[in-house]
């Protein structure tokens, strides 16, 4: 996590120097997230979310000289996001419930103990079906971009090692290692958001407890 | 998927936990780019924001260099005046010496054109090619040598701005603080303490060797010193190493071959061995006192211009009584010349 941060103080010391090549990259990386990171927040309106992602980038990069490494870039570009979205609603007499974190919701928590049970496939499911889809997403995005985009290859393009060692132009068994190291991060992140991964193995009507209901 | 699940020995089924990872990111779907149309104009806003940030910033650092030195420059531009009556604008230096591609881009100019003789404005941009190597005498009087594949802006004579590549300072051993030297980089600005040394900037990385003398870093975060035989490398991260680098060591040697010539006519043996020695970081060592007095008695004659420092010794010391030879520690033997046998 160190050397990551330090990375990223060199990346905003040569975007701060004038470094296009530095600032295209950031934005690249940074945009299709913070995008998505805000359409989850406003109900999927995307010219909000544009509006709120545009604010975003200008006051950080406005900021951009105190950003000290205290947490990453991408998470400091977020708490901006964050505020930004807060104004947003404000401004427009939004109900700013939406913008509180959706993993901060206990219902989440339910969502992820009906996967596989005997109930996951009732339609008053759905909703939460969709409500999870975005989660996952958000928790992908809020990973490295290379462990996001392994997972994305392997789980829903379906390649096969090999195929994704070619796509990055590595060894198999550096794919397979990175694939290894990119489970391990999204199973963290996920583990952060509802708990222990313990609980996705219970059976259907327990609650987190371990209580029948 | 079935084939998969484990059983649970409570008597329900729990999915093995990589496949309830893969169950969630599949189920998930992929996740969607955002409209190009956003893409472009989130794009064009934050460009303009970056744009208008660096330029202030620039404005910011070129403005101490730049007030501080008005004055001084003015007096410059009178003084040089005499020698050079068709400048126009205040100089910050001129080329003494100049080896493969070395190109200028004056203030008032968008184009580069390659550096000549002429004085080099305030404000302006030199560039040398990967194998382009030059000598500048700052208005100042401190010397500056840019290795291949350097750019730098001169801000005043006292200031540099480094944006990539190698540069070599030597102040002549001046003391004075108005009279200190500073260079500028995207890390932190070196200044001078009366010193000979060298910065060097590849990418977000830095160097300073310091070959005499002191030269402060001040950085955003904190304030370094680098002494004399000290080498301070910072990586991209910001990680600071330190390591000796000697006076003599071969990786200096590409500033002798851009060393201001001095002017030596009429002056002692001793003169010129200063000179050298500051230029080689060599030692002198005297075969016995009466050659070292002899050093300081014995005038010489001639021009050693566009001479690298052993060239000169060897060339001026050929009008002598004196011989030298370079010892197997770098340092020179300096002793009388045995008289010709018949």
């Amino acid at each position: 996590m160190a050397g990551a941060v330090h990375l990223d103080k060199a990346l905003a010391r040569k975007i701060l120097a004038g470094d296009e090549r530095a600032f295209r990259a950031l934005f690249d990386e940074f945009f299709p997230r913070l995008y998505r990171f805000a359409m989850v927040r406003l109900g999927g309106d995307q010219e909000a979310a544009q509006e709120v992602v545009q604010q975003t980038f200008c006051k950080a990069i406005e900021h951009l000289d105190r950003y000290r490494g205290e947490a990453a870039l991408y998470t400091w570009f977020c708490q901006i996001c964050r505020n930004a979205l807060v104004d947003y609603c404000r401004a427009r007499s939004r109900d700013s419930r939406h913008v509180e974190l959706f993993e901060d919701r206990q219902e989440v928590r339910g969502i992820l103990e009906t996967l596989g049970g005997p109930l996951a496939d009732e339609p008053e499911t759905a909703t939460w079906r969709s409500d999870l889809g975005r989660l996952i997403q958000s928790t992908l995005d809020h990973l490295s971009p290379r462990h996001a985009d392994v997972l994305e290859w392997k789980y829903v393009e379906g390649l096969t090692v090999k195929e994704i060692a070619a796509r990055l132009d590595v060894g198999p068994k550096a794919a397979e290692s990175l694939l290894t190291r990119a489970r391990v991060a999204f199973r963290e992140a996920i583990e952060s958001v509802s708990g222990t991964l313990e609980l996705l193995g219970r059976p259907m009507g327990t609650d987190p407890g371990g209580t029948e209901l | 998927m079935t084939e998969d699940r484990k059983q649970n020995p409570v008597g329900g089924t729990a999915l093995d936990t990589r496949d309830l990872l893969g169950e969630l990111i599949r189920a998930a779907g992929k996740r969607q780019p955002p409209p190009a149309s956003d893409y472009q104009q989130t794009l064009a806003a934050a460009t303009a924001v970056w744009q208008r940030k660096v330029r202030s910033r620039h404005r910011r650092r070129a403005g101490f260099g730049i007030a501080g030195a008005v004055a001084a420059s003015l007096v410059v531009a009178l003084v040089l005046s005499q020698y050079w009556p068709a400048m126009r604008a205040a100089p910050a230096g001129a080329c003494d010496r100049i080896m493969g591609v070395v190109s200028l881009r004056s203030p008032s100019e968008e184009d580069w054109s390659a550096l000549g003789g002429e004085p080099i404005e305030i404000g302006s941009r030199l560039r040398t090619g990967p194998d382009g190597r030059t000598g500048i005498i700052l208005a100042s009087g401190v010397s500056l040598r840019l290795h291949g594949s350097t750019e730098v802006l001169l801000a005043s004579p006292r200031e540099i701005e480094l944006f990539q590549g190698r540069v070599y300072v030597d102040t002549h051993g001046s003391v004075r603080p108005e009279g200190a030297i500073t260079v500028v980089t995207a890390t932190g600005t070196f200044r001078d303490i009366g010193t000979q040394f060298e910065v060097r900037r590849r990418d977000d990385a830095m160097r300073l060797r310091v070959r005499d003398g002191i030269v402060s870093l001040r950085m955003e975060d904190r304030t370094l010193r680098g002494v004399a035989g000290e080498q301070l490398k910072l990586d991209e991260s910001g990680d600071l190493t330190r390591s000796a680098i000697a006076r003599d060591d071969p990786d200096w040697q590409w500033v002798e071959t851009l060393a201001p010539a001095p002017r030596l006519e009429n002056l002692p043996v001793i003169r010129l061995l200063e000179w050298v020695r500051r230029e080689t970081g060599r030692e002198f060592v005297f075969d016995g006192p009466a050659v070292k007095a002899r050093a300081f008695s014995t005038t010489l004659h001639g021009s050693v211009d566009k001479l690298s420092p052993l060239e000169a010794l060897d060339v001026m010391l050929a009008t002598t009584d004196f011989d030298y030879l370079i010892l197997a520690d770098g340092s020179i033997s300096i002793s009388e010349k045995m008289a010709a046998s018949e």
